[in-house]
């Protein structure tokens, strides 16, 4: 039985395809956000077109990531510490984040379809209780102790891009 | 060192600290020409799906809080967010070669630095920050210049880093966010030794590089300089004119 601390983290990609006016409103400001910044690191006379492009160009570009989050910055502070995007199995409880981690997936400054992202949100320590037909049973206490006092728990489906990024015994 | 990616940029993949010595009716430090600039803004194609094997409504509770449409955290006055320091108070002005030496109303001006142990708001990469989400951003801020030219933030005095003399980070984009001129700020040093002996500053010392011996500033760094008044007890006052080609 797999008890444990452990944080779970779980990553948004935002595309051309998002569909919620969160996404949307991300997707657009982070653009604009890479035409600004992106100019920093790109050859003024001949621009990359593409943020792998660039990467190539000028490794020093990766602070485009941090730079470009300023963007999103805004947005993720609306969700007040939740997941939104990731309810457990009644579909009104959302796991926690404390910390989060914004990348450029790619973009282009000739083509904004092409321009995607991605958020990784990494919850607080969780106590895992263990795991139930394919779900994370977890205690937001990080010091439960469910087998001799018993815990409030929830359930979260595993599911791609949910992954346990953190354990200790 | 995410520090000398900073210097290194300016240096390397731009070139925009080379001193251009002019003889025009003002004073200009270093400009770039936007018609050679070359961000633009995206074109708009068809937006087209998969679709996918298997699939179940979607929750209708999960889109969260009604999301409202919000400016970049960098569009802020005030940048201290959770440093410690001497109050600094930060006016940029400005002015357009172009135009007669004229205040150039509407640019983006963006300014960054460290804090005063030397440290900048970023964790590089695609790693992990290790403080709180909440106040990754310190020290960072983005403002439009108003009728007078001017751009104003409140932040604290810089700290320094081997290396480098202390400084400010400018980055002046027109309305449309085409970058105009990416510049640093210089300090005096009899201002910068107050400050450092004092404060949070004292733990981490004098700066270990003038701005001669500054591999940015050592070339001639009146163009840079900017003025700053005030004391420790005040806090100060930074004044800098930039001058741009727009």
């Amino acid at each position: 039985m797999p008890q444990g601390k452990i944080k779970l983290s779980f990553r948004i990609v935002i595309s051309k395809n998002s569909v919620t006016k969160w996404e949307k409103l991300i997707w657009e400001s982070t653009y604009k956000e890479f035409l600004m910044q992106s100019q920093l690191f790109s050859d003024r006379e001949n621009p990359a077109q593409s943020f792998k492009q660039l990467l190539s160009q000028n490794e020093k570009a990766s602070q485009l990531h941090f730079l470009v989050s300023t963007a999103a910055h805004p947005y993720v502070m609306q969700w007040k510490g939740l997941i939104y995007f990731l309810a457990d199995n009644l579909g009104n409880n959302f796991l926690p984040f404390e910390q989060y981690r914004f990348d450029i997936i790619d973009s282009n400054i000739y083509d904004k379809q092409s321009h995607e992202i991605g958020i990784t949100f990494t919850s607080p320590l969780l106590t895992l209780v263990d795991i139930w037909e394919g779900h994370y049973l977890v205690s937001l206490d990080e010091n439960a102790d469910p087998v001799n006092t018993g815990a409030e728990t929830l359930m979260f489906k595993m599911q791609p891009r949910l992954s346990v990024s953190f354990f200790k015994p | 060192m995410k520090r000398e990616d900073f210097l290194k940029r300016g240096f390397g993949s731009l070139g925009l600290f080379a001193a251009i010595p002019l003889l025009s009716a003002c004073k200009q430090t270093d400009v770039i020409d936007p018609e050679t600039t070359g961000a633009t803004t995206g074109t708009t194609g068809t937006t087209t799906t998969t679709t996918p094997s298997t699939c179940s409504v979607t929750n209708s509770e999960t889109e969260g809080p009604f999301p409202t449409k919000t400016p970049s955290s960098l569009v802020t006055n005030n940048i201290v967010s959770d440093r410690q320091g001497d109050k600094l108070t930060v006016n940029v002005i400005i002015r357009n070669v172009n135009n007669s030496c004229e205040v150039l109303p509407d640019a983006i001006v963006d300014i960054w630095h460290c804090d005063a142990a030397g440290n900048y708001s970023e964790y590089g990469g695609t790693g992990m920050q290790s403080t709180n989400y909440t106040s990754v951003h310190f020290l960072r801020g983005r403002q439009t210049t108003g009728s007078t030219g001017l751009a104003t933030w409140t932040s604290i005095y810089p700290g320094w880093y081997s290396g480098r003399a202390p400084h400010i980070h400018v980055h002046i984009y027109n309305a449309k966010g085409t970058s105009l001129l990416v510049t640093q700020i210089a300090f005096p040093e009899d201002i910068s030794k107050l400050v450092y002996a004092q404060g949070v500053y004292k733990s981490h010392g004098q700066a270990d590089t003038t701005n001669a011996r500054d591999n940015v500033f050592g070339d001639g760094v009146t163009n840079e300089m900017s003025v700053v008044t005030g004391d420790v007890t005040n806090g100060f006052v930074l004044t800098h004119t930039i001058f741009v080609k727009a």
